[in-house]
């Protein structure tokens, strides 16, 4: 046989190796076989070219790449396609059951309580008030005595508390931390604090003997009972969304106004707490100018707050810290 | 208080149904809180403030309706009838101490028949609460309920010489009330007497010696006024409440007396056939009147934050019932003596506020001082665990800080307890010292409702004495049981991972873990933490058999690992912020090794040698890859593999640098641990 038709052979012969590879790794042996470097047979091929004849040899040397050049376009658009399926086959061996179950994994949480404070503490600093922690088992000159209440009055009454001692209880009401905040801080005051409060109640769906309470104090220039009904106002706007707010005149020794304030929720009122303009008496004993200064304060329920925004029923389920419960929220 | 609302109307006129009325009254601050219905129509459940005495009678509230809707009141005091002259039968009244009884009022009236009351009566006490008796007992309570005045009868012939004294009780005195209980009386009790004995205590409940029965013809009416301290320490004193301490309590108008007792006569006239055998008596030896209050009407809108004007301001403290002299300022403003609450500028705008309406103020938000706000280091402290353990897979837990005393506290602190003064029970003793008791009853709970994979936590307060006073500290306390999808049951490692972790977060690098024993706890797997040599706290599995003995939880439940650390302590430690290392700029050379020492070496002396022997720096980290005890070792001896990782800051190490570092390593581990090549 010719160079000539030693090289239509192998090039007939490749071509149609290259239609029969079923796998990128039948071309990639193809390749090796036709066009290897040394040992590929058309590569041998152009060692014929010195066989032949001088004016045979650019046409033979020509024809010989040409035919290289088109097996390699062939190996490539081949190698394309099957690389294509055999991706496509591998990938379609490893799907899976995308609903089986997700892995075992689970994070903590916060307890739903908890998360209400860091609301309400985010709220309300965000919009100005400072808070600070203040003790649980209190005299009871901050608890009552600071606050206005007249000794012999029937308020202490309806306060059944814990004492631990002839002058110490666990505080009834977080409001005992206003004298401690005026005993060390002058006007302008932006001040709050968030707490356990703890009061002698028979216990239902409502009421517990420890509860959680948020106050908050202002004393400044010129503050009024509408600078609170906003400040409330806001408060719930941030805590609530838009929820509608009550405003109703209630008695404490240690405001004057004094208002109970409620939320619109469901169909009746929810009372969340007490508030008012702090006492003149108060600021007076601490030593604050009545004439130039007024101040707003109010105690508010926490635990109530997350009873009305996912409608819990019972205030127990807080405490049972039953985790079928906690991981709900 | 309940009060029929026919009865109301009868007192005052508005054409709002009992819906509105309900709704005003309550936006006035008197608070309607429950409407029920009676024999005679619905009744109001009123929540009377403790300063509002004036609203525990039916005239009360109607005077507060009438300030509110603006509507006329429409009743009228019964005339005092003075017409006898001298009374027919022997009577005086003396009060010793016109301090704790202003005023005392009688009227003695004959021929009495004691008889039921008609139905009216009968029905409207009922519908307020009461249990009729007979004409004379129920037109007190008829009288007290409609003009808020309490009265009592006593029976005239069992007073000797009709001779009444109002006086302080002497030390020995008894009293028999009419509830038929005998009732030493405090010396110092006011209390009504005849010549020798008592026969009442004063505003709280008459004597059984000069009790009204069948047989009774002639009473003495009383009527009168008692200091508000004096019948509250009386009836603390005595453990009874009644109607009518209830409302000395919390104050009565002392211009009440005369109007009350005519309104009685009148009534018993009527339907007791009773004649009147006196005048009103009435002792008083020193008025009480109206008093007045300046008030400059801009402190109004100063304090309200509205914008009404002097005319609005005078007008609701009239429709009050307040009498305003508005031609100079300060106004001067008159308070009758049944607002005995009123007695500040700031008083008068209250009231002026609760009149205009709360809800018709603005919304205003003031302006703010400079200062940033900010949340308590304490607080903002604890936050930072608690965020830090929920990201671990911890779920936090809330609990009381009153508790009962548990079998996981420690003996050894119980002295420095905080008890309750009278606990009701056990629950509500005392506070908790630590918080590890709280947390694995609500693991057991949790336990018992089938749960499976269990880490809790909390973060809270613990109380404790200090000497005679009181001590607040902060803890975080965890329990963890079961998988927690390792595929493996917890344990003391378990625990120590999460700490570790925590540890971290708040940017401790150097902590130590120190074998320790501690009550309630496995003796073989406990360790206390020390900070910077301080011990902020322990961690542990719980002891299987104080389990078995002290937590409810079912038998086989498998280890309970726990921490409790102080997290104020760990707070006072806090380590400087991390400062920034550069990345590594040449590779690292990784060794393993594997020793074998004696079974009771801690892989902290093994780690602890190990770093003693490479003072170059250029040992970065050493890991443990595994630990094996079993057949192929002596039963004394352990295998730990460790992986060594050695870098410097400038170069790519030789391997010869690493070899002469380990080899230094190797003297120390068989130096300082025995450790022999695996």
């Amino acid at each position: 046989m010719t160079p000539q038709e030693q090289l239509a052979e192998i090039s007939a012969e490749a071509g149609q190796a290259i239609e029969l590879a079923s796998s990128t790794a039948d071309l990639d042996q193809i390749d090796q076989e036709y066009l290897g470097r040394s040992k590929g047979r058309l590569t041998g091929l152009l060692r014929l070219i010195g066989t032949l004849p001088p004016e045979e040899k650019p046409a033979y040397g020509e024809s010989v790449n040409s035919t290289k050049n088109r097996l390699l376009d062939l190996l490539a658009s081949r190698k394309n396609d099957l690389s294509e399926r055999e991706w496509t086959d591998r990938l379609n061996a490893d799907s899976i059951d995308v609903t089986l179950p997700g892995e075992a994994r689970r994070s903590g949480g916060l307890h739903v309580l908890n998360r209400q404070i860091d609301e309400v503490k985010a709220a309300l600093i965000s919009m100005g008030y400072s808070f600070a922690e203040y003790p649980d088992i209190e005299d009871y000159y901050y608890n009552f005595e600071t606050l206005n209440y007249p000794p012999d009055h029937p308020a202490f009454d309806e306060q059944m508390s814990f004492y631990v001692d002839s002058t110490h209880l666990l505080r009834t009401q977080t409001t005992a931390f206003q004298a401690h905040v005026m005993e060390v801080q002058k006007p302008p005051i932006r001040a709050a604090t968030v707490g356990k409060c703890y009061r002698y109640e028979a216990t239902d769906a409502t009421h517990s003997h420890t509860f959680h309470q948020v106050d908050l104090l202002a004393v400044d220039e010129g503050l009024t009972l509408a600078d609170l009904k906003g400040t409330f106002a806001q408060l719930v706007k941030l805590i609530f969304g838009e929820a509608e707010i009550r405003f109703r005149p209630d008695f404490f020794p240690f405001v004057e106004p004094g208002v109970e304030v409620a939320i619109r929720y469901g169909d009746r009122w929810l009372e969340l707490g007490g508030a008012g303009m702090v006492h003149p008496n108060i600021l007076q004993s601490m030593g604050i100018d009545t004439e130039r200064y007024t101040g707003f304060a109010w105690g508010l329920g926490i635990d109530r707050m997350p009873m009305a925004k996912y409608g819990i029923d019972h205030l127990r389920l807080f405490t049972e810290n039953d985790l079928r419960f906690l991981r709900q929220f | 208080m309940k009060l029929p609302v026919s009865w109301l109307r009868e007192f005052v006129e508005t054409s709002l149904d009992e819906t509105a009325l309900d709704d005003r009254l309550t936006m006035a601050g008197l608070e309607v809180e429950e409407t029920h219905p009676s024999a005679i129509g619905s009744v109001y459940h009123t929540k009377v403030t403790p300063n509002r005495g004036d609203w525990m009678s039916v005239l009360g509230t109607a005077r507060e309706a009438s300030a509110a809707l603006n509507c006329p009141l429409t009743w009228t005091a019964p005339a005092v009838q003075s017409s006898i002259g001298a009374a027919a039968l022997p009577i005086s009244i003396d009060i010793q101490n016109s301090t704790l009884c202003p005023r005392y009022a009688g009227q003695l009236l004959g021929s009495v028949q004691i008889v039921d009351s008609p139905a009216w009566i009968a029905d409207r006490l009922t519908a307020a609460g009461m249990r009729p008796l007979n004409i004379v007992v129920d037109v007190t309570n008829y009288v007290m309920i409609e003009l808020g005045q309490p009265l009592h009868a006593f029976d005239y012939d069992k007073i000797p010489n009709g001779k009444v004294v109002v006086r302080e009780t002497l030390e020995g005195e008894v009293i028999e009330t009419l509830d038929g209980t005998q009732r030493p009386l405090p010396a110092g009790t006011l209390a009504i007497c005849d010549s020798t004995r008592p026969i009442a205590v004063a505003g709280v409940m008459g004597g059984a010696n000069s009790e009204v029965t069948e047989s009774t013809k002639t009473i003495l009416l009383e009527s009168a006024h008692f200091d508000p301290g004096t019948v509250r320490r009386a009836s603390k004193a005595l453990g009874l409440s009644t109607d009518a301490s209830y409302r000395f309590e919390r104050h009565v108008d002392p211009a009440l007396p005369l109007i009350a007792l005519a309104r009685a006569v009148e009534l018993l006239k009527d339907f007791a056939g009773a004649v009147p055998l006196s005048d009103p008596l009435d002792v008083y030896p020193v008025p009480i009147e109206p008093h007045t209050i300046e008030l400059y009407p801009d402190k109004v809108n100063k304090i309200l934050g509205t914008d009404v004007s002097h005319a609005v301001t005078i007008e609701a403290l009239e429709r009050l019932g307040l009498t305003v002299d508005g031609s100079s300022e300060p106004y001067k403003v008159t308070v009758p003596t049944f607002r005995p609450d009123l007695r500040l500028p700031i008083d008068l705008v209250e009231e002026v506020g609760r009149i205009i309406g709360y809800e018709n103020l603005p919304e205003t938000i003031p302006g703010r001082p400079g200062t940033p706000a900010t949340d308590g280091p304490e607080a903002a402290y604890g936050t930072r665990v608690r965020r830090a353990l929920a990201a671990l897979g911890l779920q936090e837990v809330s609990t009381f800080t009153l508790a009962a005393p548990s079998a996981f506290d420690d003996a050894a602190e119980a002295e420095k307890r905080v008890t309750i003064r009278q606990a009701l029970s056990a629950e509500l003793s005392g506070l908790r010292q630590i918080l590890l008791p709280n947390v694995l009853d609500v693991l057991a709970r949790n336990v018992r409702h089938r749960q499976t994979r269990i880490a809790l936590f909390e973060v809270g307060k613990v109380f404790f004495r200090v000497g005679e006073g009181y001590g607040e500290g902060r803890k975080v306390a965890a329990a963890i049981t079961g998988d927690q999808g390792t595929g493996q049951a917890a344990d003391f490692y378990t625990a120590k991972g999460i700490v570790e972790q925590m540890l971290a977060s708040l940017n401790f690098k150097t902590v130590e873990f120190v074998a320790a024993q501690r009550p309630h706890m496995h003796p073989g797997r406990t360790a206390n933490l020390l900070v910077d040599g301080v011990v902020a706290g322990y961690l542990a599995e719980l002891n299987p058999k104080t389990v078995k003995d002290s937590l409810d939880v079912q038998a086989g439940l498998g280890r309970i690992a726990v921490f409790e650390l102080d997290i104020e302590l760990l707070r006072s430690l806090e380590p400087d912020l991390a400062r920034f290392k550069h990345l590594p700029r040449f590779p690292s050379v990784a060794r393993d090794i594997a020793i074998v020492v004696a079974l009771d070496v801690p892989y902290a002396s093994i780690t602890n040698a190990v770093r003693s022997a490479s003072t170059s720096g250029l040992l970065t980290e050493i890991s443990l890859q595994s630990v094996y005890t079993g057949e192929r070792m002596a039963s004394d001896k352990k295998s730990v593999a460790l992986r060594l990782v050695f870098q410097a800051e400038d170069r790519t190490l030789t391997d010869a640098e690493v070899d002469s570092e380990l080899a230094s390593i190797w003297t120390a581990l068989t130096q300082q641990v025995g450790a022999e090549q695996r």
